[in-house]
């Protein structure tokens, strides 16, 4: 897997290709913006790792250029600034991640595994789209549209919507909705899985006819169709 | 009352007092005026009548006396003429009751001549060549005179009164309108917009001194302000890069494997520092931040529990074995979670407590409940641990202090600061119990409305 890393610190460009050629990685690592650009332009590459204060053009300014053309390579940016504003910046650039200085080297690998896999995962996802009556859910976009009309849901519901809605009629018990959706060492007791139910319900089903989320009383919840 | 109205107020209030003083004086003046001309008239009058007046008390020519009208005409004159012994001699008083008195003819008698104001007429008695003449009319022409001088004069005090107030209020909204634009032109001033300057203009009035003066103050301020954030800046940058190099330094030499265990467990040590001090450098870099009122632009409906989830995963990267207890209570149908915030700020603060959850509890757990109900949304974290003690739970949200259970741990003292400071920008509380013997409680508390 090719990386390439924009770091003007010698010793630090040194040290983090060191850890990710010892994680499988290879790492090519230039020094400045502009260098970076004709790098990108001339060989292939899996990951950008980008630095933002580097000379002549700067990290967030190489992102900008990068997203021109390509929009689908991870780009992590690594940066001494934590602050939300330059948080901000970098994602408007459509950075993927933003990285402060100094972490853990476990972390980025993390990271950049993370994201290898979605972009993997994206091309590789056979039915993007469930549909249900009128319901839509784009799994790839994260989005859910009733009649048309977007419903915007936080993760945590859509996670659930999605499991029920990924087994259409199959009852999953509060317990099992509990683990699946929030995984292990999370632990939700059963009241707050209702809590959840409910505020999808008052998200998907009110103010339309047909009622998609169903509970059956001593089971737990499912999803159909059913007027 | 502000200095614009006081200023105008005062104005136009010595004004009315001066012009109504002297049109009173003016008034009177005339008043008495027009008395001693219409006395003297009524003397010209009883000495025109004496003249018709022989010896024998008898009257010359009675119809001759009554027309021998002076210039000044004299309406309804009601003459009596008596002798030494107060006898009656004249009288053109018909069928109705004489309008002098007992005292009047006493006055008479001694002095020689009386004058008294009747509720209307105006009497006048003199005493010529040993006969008493009295007069008696009213002075519709002088009283018309002063009735119209009245009148006249209470108009222009209306008139002019109203003017210079309005005028007045005018005139100090124009002299005090600088004031005006420097208010506003202030309240606009922030850290955020030091730039803004105050009008100048080249006139040598003491207000725009006053101008000159506070911008020159503000541009230090701006050049000083400029100056300590570019130092945030760039200091942070360059503790942190060396941070950063210390880190990667550390972590790449632990993976060698030929170090003992011994000196892997120093630069698991060390490596804990870097990270330790590069946080702190974060939070103080954070608590500046948060002075500064743009982020007030960047809030938004923020769903609690995806705060606290988010707050979970993260603490999770360093803390394997972290475990959380959710869960949720609505107190009505019509709670959604949701407050007005930002977001990674708000992250911030789970972060904060989970971490110190996971450090100073015996188990790696923390109880969360979010309850809410019509006026709050209430997140309780718990955990099991060393109590804080009285004294320490006064001082923990205050920089830099540490309670006596952090003993032996790493930490900046900042961490439970910044939840505060971050949950005083958004107008919510948290506060810190202790339950039994072993369980920390911190309740943040976010008003809805």
């Amino acid at each position: 897997m090719r990386i390439l890393l924009l770091e003007d610190d010698l010793i630090l460009s040194a040290e983090l290709s060191k850890f990710l050629e010892d994680n499988n990685f290879e790492v090519k690592r230039v020094y400045d913006g502009n260098l970076f650009l004709s790098e990108v332009k001339q060989n292939n590459y899996e990951l950008f790792l980008l630095d933002i204060n580097v000379p002549k053009t700067n990290g967030l300014e190489v992102c900008e250029k990068i997203r021109e053309e390509d929009k689908n390579t991870p780009i992590i940016m690594i940066s001494a600034y934590g602050d939300l504003s330059d948080k901000k910046d970098a994602f408007n650039r459509l950075a993927d991640d933003y990285l402060v200085k100094p972490f853990q080297f476990e972390e980025l690998l993390m990271r950049m595994n993370s994201l290898i896999r979605r972009r993997s995962s994206d091309k590789n996802v056979s039915e993007k789209v469930i549909t249900i009556e009128d319901l839509k859910i784009n799994k790839t976009e994260q989005k859910v549209f009733r009649k048309g009309k977007e419903i915007i849901l936080t993760v945590k519901e859509f996670q659930l919507l999605l499991l029920l809605a990924e087994n259409p009629g199959k009852t999953f018990s509060k317990q099992q909705i509990s683990e699946m959706v929030w995984q292990h060492n999370f632990n939700t007791n059963t009241n707050t899985v209702e809590v959840y139910i409910n505020f999808l319900r008052k998200k998907i089903d009110k103010g339309f006819d047909v009622k998609l989320i169903h509970t059956r009383s001593g089971f737990g919840y499912f999803l159909n169709p059913q007027k | 009352m502000n200095i614009k109205n006081k200023i105008a107020l005062n104005l136009s209030l010595l004004f009315s007092v001066f012009l109504g003083t002297i049109l009173i004086i003016i008034y009177l003046f005339f008043a008495e005026f027009r008395k001693s001309e219409f006395v003297n008239v009524l003397k010209d009058r009883i000495s025109t009548i004496s003249n018709y007046f022989n010896e024998d008390e008898a009257i010359v020519d009675e119809s001759k006396m009554i027309n021998d009208t002076p210039t000044y005409s004299i309406h309804q004159e009601e003459i009596e003429v008596f002798n030494e012994k107060f006898e009656p001699i004249f009288s053109n008083i018909t069928g109705k009751k004489n309008i002098w008195n007992e005292g009047d003819l006493l006055a008479l008698k001694n002095t020689g001549s009386v004058y008294r104001r009747d509720t209307k007429a105006e009497i006048y008695g003199e005493k010529i060549g040993g006969r008493y003449f009295l007069i008696a009319s009213e002075d519709f022409m002088g009283k018309e005179k002063l009735k119209y001088l009245g009148s006249l004069m209470l108009i222009s005090f209306i008139v002019a009164s109203s003017l210079v107030w309005i005028l007045s209020f005018l005139f100090a909204k124009r002299m005090m309108a600088p004031l005006d634009i420097f208010q506003e032109k202030i309240t606009r001033i922030s850290a955020n917009n030091l730039t803004e300057r105050l009008p100048e203009t080249d006139k040598k009035d003491e207000i725009n001194l006053l101008a000159k003066v506070f911008n020159t103050m503000l541009g230090r301020i701006d050049r000083s302000y400029s100056s300590q954030k570019e130092f945030n800046a760039s200091a942070s940058h360059e503790i942190k890069t060396p941070l950063t190099r210390m880190a990667f330094q550390l972590e790449n030499l632990a993976k060698l494997e030929n170090e003992n265990p011994q000196t892997k467990k120093y630069i698991q040590g060390i490596s804990d520092e870097v990270y330790q001090v590069s946080d702190t450098v974060n939070s103080l870099l954070l608590l500046s931040k948060l002075e500064e009122e743009h982020l007030r632009d960047d809030r938004s409906s923020v769903r609690i529990d995806e705060v606290i989830f988010d707050a979970f995963e993260d603490v999770k990267r360093n803390f394997e074995n972290f475990e959380i207890n959710f869960d949720i209570h609505e107190e009505n149908d019509s709670g959604n979670l949701t407050v007005k915030g930002i977001k990674p700020l708000l992250e911030i603060v789970f972060i904060n407590l989970f971490k110190n959850a996971c450090l100073y509890s015996f188990k790696k757990e923390v109880n969360v409940d979010i309850s809410e109900d019509d006026l709050n949304l209430t997140v309780v974290v718990k955990s099991k641990g060393d109590l804080i003690s009285e004294d320490d739970s006064q001082k923990i949200f205050d920089a830099f202090k540490r309670g006596s259970n952090s003993q032996q741990r790493s930490g900046s003292g900042l961490g439970l600061r910044i939840c505060k400071r971050i949950l005083d920008f958004h107008h919510a509380e948290i506060s810190y119990r202790s339950e039994g013997s072993e369980l920390n409680v911190f309740v943040v508390k976010f008003p809805l409305v």
